[in-house]
Protein backbone atom coordinates (compact mmCIF):
# COMPACT_ATOMS: atom_id res chain seq x y z
CA UNK A 1 0.00 0.00 0.00
CA UNK A 2 2.81 2.37 0.85
CA UNK A 3 4.48 1.52 -2.41
CA UNK A 4 1.33 2.14 -4.35
CA UNK A 5 0.68 5.44 -2.68
CA UNK A 6 4.25 6.46 -3.31
CA UNK A 7 3.87 5.55 -6.94
CA UNK A 8 0.48 7.06 -7.42
CA UNK A 9 1.62 10.25 -5.85
CA UNK A 10 4.76 10.20 -7.82
CA UNK A 11 2.73 10.70 -10.94
CA UNK A 12 1.24 13.99 -9.85
CA UNK A 13 4.62 15.03 -8.57
CA UNK A 14 5.10 17.78 -11.12
CA UNK A 15 1.66 19.01 -10.26
CA UNK A 16 1.22 18.61 -6.54
CA UNK A 17 4.63 19.57 -5.32
CA UNK A 18 4.01 22.94 -6.82
CA UNK A 19 0.95 23.70 -4.73
CA UNK A 20 1.29 22.36 -1.28
CA UNK A 21 -1.07 24.91 0.16
CA UNK A 22 -4.43 26.34 -0.72
CA UNK A 23 -3.08 29.85 -0.88
CA UNK A 24 -0.70 29.16 -3.68
CA UNK A 25 -3.52 27.48 -5.54
CA UNK A 26 -5.74 30.49 -5.31
CA UNK A 27 -2.79 32.62 -6.32
CA UNK A 28 -2.35 30.51 -9.38
CA UNK A 29 -6.03 30.70 -10.12
CA UNK A 30 -5.90 34.46 -10.03
CA UNK A 31 -2.76 34.68 -12.11
CA UNK A 32 -3.90 32.32 -14.79
CA UNK A 33 -7.57 32.54 -15.44
CA UNK A 34 -7.19 30.72 -18.72
CA UNK A 35 -9.40 27.71 -18.70
CA UNK A 36 -7.20 25.97 -21.23
CA UNK A 37 -4.39 25.26 -18.80
CA UNK A 38 -6.75 24.44 -16.01
CA UNK A 39 -8.69 22.08 -18.19
CA UNK A 40 -5.52 20.34 -19.19
CA UNK A 41 -4.27 20.13 -15.65
CA UNK A 42 -7.66 19.17 -14.30
CA UNK A 43 -7.87 16.40 -16.82
CA UNK A 44 -4.44 15.19 -15.81
CA UNK A 45 -5.23 15.65 -12.18
CA UNK A 46 -8.27 13.45 -12.40
CA UNK A 47 -6.37 10.75 -14.15
CA UNK A 48 -3.54 11.01 -11.67
CA UNK A 49 -5.70 9.42 -9.00
CA UNK A 50 -7.50 6.65 -10.72
CA UNK A 51 -7.90 4.36 -7.77
CA UNK A 52 -7.49 6.66 -4.81
CA UNK A 53 -9.85 7.93 -2.19
CA UNK A 54 -10.43 10.98 -4.31
CA UNK A 55 -12.62 9.02 -6.67
CA UNK A 56 -15.63 9.71 -4.54
CA UNK A 57 -14.76 13.40 -4.55
CA UNK A 58 -14.55 13.49 -8.30
CA UNK A 59 -17.75 11.60 -8.82
CA UNK A 60 -19.54 14.03 -6.54
CA UNK A 61 -18.16 16.98 -8.33
CA UNK A 62 -18.38 15.59 -11.82
CA UNK A 63 -21.35 17.78 -12.48
CA UNK A 64 -19.25 20.84 -11.89
CA UNK A 65 -17.18 19.84 -14.87
CA UNK A 66 -13.90 21.56 -15.31
CA UNK A 67 -14.80 24.91 -13.89
CA UNK A 68 -12.18 26.76 -11.94
CA UNK A 69 -13.95 26.60 -8.64
CA UNK A 70 -14.60 22.89 -9.00
CA UNK A 71 -11.01 22.30 -9.89
CA UNK A 72 -9.69 24.27 -6.96
CA UNK A 73 -12.14 22.52 -4.68
CA UNK A 74 -10.99 19.11 -5.87
CA UNK A 75 -7.35 19.93 -5.68
CA UNK A 76 -7.74 21.55 -2.29
CA UNK A 77 -9.37 18.52 -0.80
CA UNK A 78 -6.91 16.13 -2.30
CA UNK A 79 -3.93 18.33 -1.58
CA UNK A 80 -4.90 18.37 2.07
CA UNK A 81 -5.06 14.61 2.09
CA UNK A 82 -1.89 14.41 0.09
CA UNK A 83 0.13 16.54 2.42
CA UNK A 84 1.31 13.90 4.89
CA UNK A 85 2.34 11.59 2.07
CA UNK A 86 3.68 14.52 0.15
CA UNK A 87 6.09 15.46 2.93
CA UNK A 88 7.43 11.94 2.91
CA UNK A 89 7.85 12.23 -0.81
CA UNK A 90 9.81 15.45 -0.60
CA UNK A 91 12.25 13.62 1.58
CA UNK A 92 12.49 10.94 -1.05
CA UNK A 93 13.22 13.54 -3.67
CA UNK A 94 15.96 15.06 -1.56
CA UNK A 95 17.55 11.71 -0.98
CA UNK A 96 17.58 10.63 -4.59
CA UNK A 97 20.19 12.74 -6.25
CA UNK A 98 20.40 10.62 -9.34
CA UNK A 99 18.34 12.50 -11.83
CA UNK A 100 18.49 9.80 -14.43
CA UNK A 101 16.97 7.23 -12.09
CA UNK A 102 14.26 9.72 -11.34
CA UNK A 103 13.66 10.30 -15.01
CA UNK A 104 13.49 6.64 -15.81
CA UNK A 105 11.22 5.75 -12.92
CA UNK A 106 8.97 8.67 -13.67
CA UNK A 107 8.82 7.91 -17.31
CA UNK A 108 8.09 4.29 -16.60
CA UNK A 109 5.40 5.16 -14.12
CA UNK A 110 4.18 7.86 -16.46
CA UNK A 111 4.04 5.42 -19.30
CA UNK A 112 2.11 2.91 -17.30
CA UNK A 113 -0.78 5.33 -17.28
CA UNK A 114 -3.14 5.40 -20.16
CA UNK A 115 -3.16 9.06 -21.17
CA UNK A 116 -0.48 10.54 -23.33
CA UNK A 117 -0.75 14.14 -22.05
CA UNK A 118 0.60 12.86 -18.77
CA UNK A 119 3.77 11.66 -20.38
CA UNK A 120 4.05 14.88 -22.25
CA UNK A 121 3.64 16.92 -19.09
CA UNK A 122 6.34 15.09 -17.21
CA UNK A 123 8.55 15.04 -20.27
CA UNK A 124 8.31 18.75 -20.88
CA UNK A 125 8.88 19.52 -17.24
CA UNK A 126 11.99 17.41 -17.33
CA UNK A 127 13.16 19.18 -20.43
CA UNK A 128 12.62 22.50 -18.73
CA UNK A 129 14.86 21.28 -15.97
CA UNK A 130 17.49 20.15 -18.40
CA UNK A 131 17.18 23.43 -20.22
CA UNK A 132 18.18 25.19 -17.03
CA UNK A 133 20.98 22.70 -16.62
CA UNK A 134 20.10 21.78 -13.05
CA UNK A 135 19.79 18.34 -11.53
CA UNK A 136 17.28 16.87 -9.11
CA UNK A 137 17.73 19.70 -6.67
CA UNK A 138 15.93 22.02 -9.03
CA UNK A 139 12.73 20.17 -8.18
CA UNK A 140 13.19 21.06 -4.55
CA UNK A 141 13.67 24.69 -5.48
CA UNK A 142 10.35 24.64 -7.22
CA UNK A 143 8.70 23.33 -4.10
CA UNK A 144 10.12 26.15 -2.00
CA UNK A 145 9.32 28.99 -4.39
CA UNK A 146 5.82 28.64 -5.69
CA UNK A 147 6.08 31.75 -7.84
CA UNK A 148 8.93 30.33 -9.82
CA UNK A 149 6.95 27.15 -10.10
CA UNK A 150 4.07 28.95 -11.71
CA UNK A 151 6.32 29.89 -14.59
CA UNK A 152 7.31 26.29 -15.03
CA UNK A 153 3.70 25.27 -15.05
CA UNK A 154 2.81 27.79 -17.67
CA UNK A 155 5.68 26.69 -19.82
CA UNK A 156 4.70 23.10 -19.39
CA UNK A 157 1.16 23.77 -20.40
CA UNK A 158 2.04 25.17 -23.81
CA UNK A 159 4.08 22.38 -25.37
CA UNK A 160 4.12 24.01 -28.78
CA UNK A 161 7.81 23.30 -29.23
CA UNK A 162 8.07 21.08 -32.26
CA UNK A 163 11.24 19.52 -30.97
CA UNK A 164 9.67 18.44 -27.73
CA UNK A 165 6.67 17.07 -29.57
CA UNK A 166 8.87 15.05 -31.87
CA UNK A 167 10.95 13.80 -28.97
CA UNK A 168 7.83 12.83 -27.11
CA UNK A 169 6.53 10.86 -30.06
CA UNK A 170 9.87 9.16 -30.56
CA UNK A 171 10.18 8.21 -26.94
CA UNK A 172 6.64 6.92 -26.94
CA UNK A 173 7.44 4.65 -29.87
CA UNK A 174 10.59 3.32 -28.25
CA UNK A 175 8.77 2.63 -25.01
CA UNK A 176 6.05 0.81 -26.87
CA UNK A 177 8.59 -1.44 -28.57
CA UNK A 178 10.31 -2.03 -25.25
CA UNK A 179 7.02 -3.11 -23.74
CA UNK A 180 6.49 -5.59 -26.56
CA UNK A 181 9.92 -7.00 -25.89
CA UNK A 182 9.16 -7.17 -22.21
CA UNK A 183 6.33 -9.60 -22.91
CA UNK A 184 8.51 -11.81 -25.05
CA UNK A 185 11.70 -11.87 -23.04
CA UNK A 186 11.36 -13.71 -19.75
CA UNK A 187 12.72 -12.15 -16.60
CA UNK A 188 11.86 -8.57 -17.46
CA UNK A 189 10.12 -6.51 -14.85
CA UNK A 190 8.05 -3.48 -15.63
CA UNK A 191 10.17 -1.34 -13.32
CA UNK A 192 13.36 -2.07 -15.19
CA UNK A 193 15.02 0.76 -17.03
CA UNK A 194 16.27 0.67 -20.57
CA UNK A 195 19.81 -0.44 -19.74
CA UNK A 196 18.71 -3.44 -17.68
CA UNK A 197 16.12 -4.43 -20.25
CA UNK A 198 18.70 -4.31 -23.03
CA UNK A 199 20.96 -6.50 -20.89
CA UNK A 200 18.22 -9.08 -20.59
CA UNK A 201 17.41 -8.91 -24.27
CA UNK A 202 21.02 -9.39 -25.28
CA UNK A 203 21.41 -12.34 -22.93
CA UNK A 204 18.25 -13.92 -24.24
CA UNK A 205 19.23 -13.55 -27.89
CA UNK A 206 22.65 -15.00 -27.15
CA UNK A 207 21.14 -17.95 -25.31
CA UNK A 208 18.73 -18.61 -28.17
CA UNK A 209 21.53 -18.52 -30.70
CA UNK A 210 23.57 -20.92 -28.59
CA UNK A 211 20.58 -23.22 -28.36
CA UNK A 212 20.21 -23.24 -32.13
CA UNK A 213 23.88 -24.03 -32.58
CA UNK A 214 23.73 -26.85 -30.08
CA UNK A 215 20.60 -28.21 -31.71
CA UNK A 216 22.20 -28.14 -35.15
CA UNK A 217 25.06 -30.27 -33.82
CA UNK A 218 22.58 -32.67 -32.27
CA UNK A 219 20.57 -32.78 -35.48
CA UNK A 220 23.59 -33.63 -37.59
CA UNK A 221 24.45 -36.38 -35.13
CA UNK A 222 20.92 -37.73 -35.20
CA UNK A 223 20.64 -37.51 -38.99
CA UNK A 224 23.81 -39.54 -39.64
CA UNK A 225 22.10 -42.59 -38.23
CA UNK A 226 18.96 -42.00 -40.24
CA UNK A 227 18.37 -43.53 -43.63
CA UNK A 228 16.91 -40.76 -45.70
CA UNK A 229 16.64 -42.79 -48.89
CA UNK A 230 14.07 -45.11 -47.43
CA UNK A 231 12.03 -42.20 -46.13
CA UNK A 232 9.01 -42.26 -48.42
CA UNK A 233 6.20 -41.43 -46.06
CA UNK A 234 8.35 -39.07 -44.02
CA UNK A 235 5.97 -36.13 -44.17
CA UNK A 236 3.08 -38.15 -42.81
CA UNK A 237 5.17 -39.31 -39.93
CA UNK A 238 6.34 -35.77 -39.34
CA UNK A 239 2.77 -34.52 -39.11
CA UNK A 240 1.91 -37.25 -36.66
CA UNK A 241 4.96 -36.42 -34.60
CA UNK A 242 3.99 -32.77 -34.62
CA UNK A 243 0.53 -33.57 -33.35
CA UNK A 244 1.96 -35.73 -30.59
CA UNK A 245 4.43 -33.06 -29.60
CA UNK A 246 1.72 -30.43 -29.57
CA UNK A 247 -0.45 -32.53 -27.32
CA UNK A 248 2.46 -33.23 -25.01
CA UNK A 249 3.27 -29.52 -24.92
CA UNK A 250 -0.32 -28.67 -24.02
CA UNK A 251 -0.32 -31.23 -21.28
CA UNK A 252 2.94 -29.94 -19.85
CA UNK A 253 1.71 -26.36 -20.01
CA UNK A 254 -1.39 -27.27 -18.13
CA UNK A 255 0.69 -28.93 -15.49
CA UNK A 256 2.35 -25.59 -14.97
CA UNK A 257 5.69 -25.99 -16.64
CA UNK A 258 7.30 -22.62 -17.12
CA UNK A 259 10.06 -22.62 -19.66
CA UNK A 260 11.63 -20.18 -21.98
CA UNK A 261 8.87 -19.70 -24.51
CA UNK A 262 7.67 -23.17 -23.80
CA UNK A 263 10.93 -24.62 -25.06
CA UNK A 264 11.85 -26.11 -21.73
CA UNK A 265 8.98 -28.54 -22.17
CA UNK A 266 10.80 -30.15 -25.02
CA UNK A 267 13.87 -30.76 -23.00
CA UNK A 268 13.04 -34.36 -22.43
CA UNK A 269 16.59 -35.52 -22.92
CA UNK A 270 19.11 -34.89 -20.20
CA UNK A 271 21.70 -33.45 -22.56
CA UNK A 272 20.03 -30.06 -22.38
CA UNK A 273 21.24 -29.75 -18.78
CA UNK A 274 24.38 -27.66 -19.34
CA UNK A 275 22.40 -25.12 -21.34
CA UNK B 1 5.73 -11.34 -34.23
CA UNK B 2 2.47 -13.16 -33.80
CA UNK B 3 2.98 -15.25 -36.88
CA UNK B 4 5.92 -17.12 -35.39
CA UNK B 5 3.76 -18.60 -32.69
CA UNK B 6 1.15 -20.27 -34.89
CA UNK B 7 1.25 -24.00 -35.39
CA UNK B 8 0.92 -23.58 -39.12
CA UNK B 9 4.17 -21.62 -39.40
CA UNK B 10 5.81 -24.22 -37.23
CA UNK B 11 4.71 -27.00 -39.57
CA UNK B 12 5.74 -25.08 -42.66
CA UNK B 13 9.19 -24.43 -41.27
CA UNK B 14 9.84 -27.92 -39.98
CA UNK B 15 8.70 -29.56 -43.22
CA UNK B 16 10.87 -27.25 -45.28
CA UNK B 17 13.81 -27.88 -43.01
CA UNK B 18 13.32 -31.60 -43.22
CA UNK B 19 13.17 -31.47 -47.01
CA UNK B 20 16.34 -29.41 -47.12
CA UNK B 21 17.97 -31.92 -44.79
CA UNK B 22 16.98 -34.82 -47.04
CA UNK B 23 18.27 -33.02 -50.12
CA UNK B 24 21.62 -32.18 -48.54
CA UNK B 25 21.93 -35.75 -47.30
CA UNK B 26 21.36 -37.16 -50.75
CA UNK B 27 23.81 -34.88 -52.52
CA UNK B 28 26.72 -34.91 -50.10
CA UNK B 29 27.33 -37.65 -47.58
CA UNK B 30 29.08 -35.43 -45.05
CA UNK B 31 27.03 -32.74 -43.39
CA UNK B 32 28.79 -30.58 -40.82
CA UNK B 33 26.97 -28.86 -38.02
CA UNK B 34 27.88 -25.48 -39.46
CA UNK B 35 26.29 -26.26 -42.81
CA UNK B 36 23.18 -27.46 -41.09
CA UNK B 37 23.09 -24.33 -38.97
CA UNK B 38 23.35 -22.16 -42.06
CA UNK B 39 20.70 -24.17 -43.85
CA UNK B 40 18.37 -23.89 -40.90
CA UNK B 41 18.88 -20.12 -40.76
CA UNK B 42 18.26 -19.77 -44.46
CA UNK B 43 15.06 -21.77 -44.31
CA UNK B 44 13.96 -19.62 -41.40
CA UNK B 45 14.65 -16.48 -43.42
CA UNK B 46 12.69 -17.90 -46.34
CA UNK B 47 9.76 -18.61 -44.08
CA UNK B 48 9.85 -14.97 -43.00
CA UNK B 49 8.97 -14.03 -46.60
CA UNK B 50 11.31 -11.07 -46.73
CA UNK B 51 9.34 -8.69 -44.56
CA UNK B 52 12.06 -8.23 -41.99
CA UNK B 53 15.53 -6.88 -42.38
CA UNK B 54 17.32 -9.74 -40.63
CA UNK B 55 15.75 -12.31 -42.96
CA UNK B 56 16.85 -10.39 -46.02
CA UNK B 57 20.35 -10.07 -44.57
CA UNK B 58 20.59 -13.81 -43.96
CA UNK B 59 19.52 -14.60 -47.51
CA UNK B 60 21.70 -11.94 -49.09
CA UNK B 61 25.03 -12.94 -47.58
CA UNK B 62 25.25 -16.74 -47.27
CA UNK B 63 27.68 -19.39 -48.57
CA UNK B 64 30.48 -19.69 -45.99
CA UNK B 65 30.56 -15.98 -45.29
CA UNK B 66 30.78 -16.78 -41.62
CA UNK B 67 34.48 -17.54 -41.83
CA UNK B 68 35.30 -14.20 -43.46
CA UNK B 69 35.27 -12.04 -40.36
CA UNK B 70 36.29 -8.46 -40.88
CA UNK B 71 38.61 -7.09 -38.30
CA UNK B 72 36.90 -4.40 -36.29
CA UNK B 73 38.74 -1.14 -36.55
CA UNK B 74 40.01 -0.09 -33.18
CA UNK B 75 39.83 3.50 -32.04
CA UNK B 76 42.86 5.55 -32.94
CA UNK B 77 45.05 6.35 -29.95
CA UNK B 78 47.17 9.46 -30.31
CA UNK B 79 50.31 9.96 -28.29
CA UNK B 80 49.28 13.25 -26.74
CA UNK B 81 46.19 12.07 -24.90
CA UNK B 82 47.90 12.25 -21.56
CA UNK B 83 48.97 15.84 -22.14
CA UNK B 84 45.51 16.98 -23.09
CA UNK B 85 43.08 18.15 -20.45
CA UNK B 86 40.63 15.42 -19.55
CA UNK B 87 37.34 16.21 -21.18
CA UNK B 88 34.56 16.06 -18.66
CA UNK B 89 31.69 14.40 -20.44
CA UNK B 90 28.56 15.25 -18.54
CA UNK B 91 26.31 15.87 -21.50
CA UNK B 92 22.85 14.52 -21.17
CA UNK B 93 22.34 12.97 -24.60
CA UNK B 94 21.80 9.21 -24.79
CA UNK B 95 24.24 8.06 -22.14
CA UNK B 96 26.99 5.80 -23.52
CA UNK B 97 25.78 2.93 -21.32
CA UNK B 98 22.65 2.47 -23.38
CA UNK B 99 24.53 3.12 -26.60
CA UNK B 100 27.06 0.39 -25.85
CA UNK B 101 24.29 -2.09 -25.23
CA UNK B 102 22.52 -1.08 -28.43
CA UNK B 103 25.77 -1.65 -30.29
CA UNK B 104 26.06 -5.13 -28.79
CA UNK B 105 22.50 -5.86 -29.84
CA UNK B 106 23.24 -4.65 -33.36
CA UNK B 107 26.06 -7.14 -33.58
CA UNK B 108 23.78 -9.98 -32.54
CA UNK B 109 20.86 -9.43 -34.88
CA UNK B 110 21.91 -9.99 -38.49
CA UNK B 111 21.63 -7.10 -40.90
CA UNK B 112 20.95 -4.43 -38.30
CA UNK B 113 24.34 -2.76 -38.12
CA UNK B 114 23.16 0.73 -38.85
CA UNK B 115 19.61 0.64 -37.66
CA UNK B 116 18.09 3.20 -35.36
CA UNK B 117 17.12 2.27 -31.83
CA UNK B 118 13.45 2.24 -32.70
CA UNK B 119 13.70 -0.11 -35.71
CA UNK B 120 16.32 -2.19 -33.98
CA UNK B 121 13.94 -3.04 -31.17
CA UNK B 122 11.26 -4.01 -33.67
CA UNK B 123 13.65 -6.28 -35.57
CA UNK B 124 14.82 -7.81 -32.32
CA UNK B 125 11.34 -8.79 -31.21
CA UNK B 126 10.65 -10.46 -34.55
CA UNK B 127 14.05 -12.14 -34.52
CA UNK B 128 13.53 -13.49 -31.01
CA UNK B 129 10.14 -14.93 -31.93
CA UNK B 130 11.62 -16.54 -35.04
CA UNK B 131 14.53 -18.01 -33.08
CA UNK B 132 12.14 -19.50 -30.55
CA UNK B 133 10.21 -21.17 -33.32
CA UNK B 134 13.43 -22.41 -34.85
CA UNK B 135 14.45 -24.00 -31.56
CA UNK B 136 11.06 -25.66 -31.19
CA UNK B 137 11.12 -27.02 -34.74
CA UNK B 138 14.67 -28.32 -34.57
CA UNK B 139 13.97 -30.03 -31.27
CA UNK B 140 10.93 -31.69 -32.80
CA UNK B 141 12.89 -32.90 -35.82
CA UNK B 142 15.67 -34.24 -33.62
CA UNK B 143 13.12 -36.11 -31.55
CA UNK B 144 11.56 -37.47 -34.71
CA UNK B 145 14.88 -38.68 -36.06
CA UNK B 146 15.92 -40.27 -32.78
CA UNK B 147 12.57 -41.95 -32.46
CA UNK B 148 12.87 -43.27 -35.99
CA UNK B 149 16.25 -44.67 -35.08
CA UNK B 150 15.01 -46.27 -31.88
CA UNK B 151 12.10 -48.01 -33.60
CA UNK B 152 14.11 -50.22 -35.89
CA UNK B 153 17.65 -50.30 -34.55
CA UNK B 154 18.71 -53.55 -36.13
CA UNK B 155 17.75 -52.51 -39.66
CA UNK B 156 19.46 -49.12 -39.30
CA UNK B 157 22.58 -50.60 -37.84
CA UNK B 158 22.70 -53.06 -40.67
CA UNK B 159 22.48 -50.28 -43.24
CA UNK B 160 25.13 -48.27 -41.42
CA UNK B 161 27.45 -51.24 -41.33
CA UNK B 162 27.19 -51.49 -45.11
CA UNK B 163 28.13 -47.81 -45.62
Amino acid sequence: MADFSAQSYRQPFPFLDIDPTMESLTQFAELNPQSFILDNSAFNFQTFFPLSINDSLFSNQASEGETMSGFIHNSNQSSVSAQPIFSAKTEMEEISNKRKALDISESSSGNSSSTSPQVSETGIKRRNNSGRGKRAKSNEKEMEKPKEVVHVRARRGQATDSHSLAERVRRGKINERLRCLQDIVPGCYKTMGMALMLDEIINYVQSLQNQVEFLSMKLTAASTYYDFNSESDAMERMQREKAEEAKELERLMREGYVGIGGVACFHSSSTYGPL
Amino acid sequence: MKRWTTKREHQIYSSKLFQALCRSRRTSSSTSAKELHQTADRVLAITAKGTTRWSRAILAAPLTAGTNMKKHKKAKVTVHTRLRKPVVNREKRKLPVVERKLRALRRLVPGCRKLSCNNLLEETSDYIAALEMQVRAMTAITEFLSRGEAQAPTDRLGSIGNM
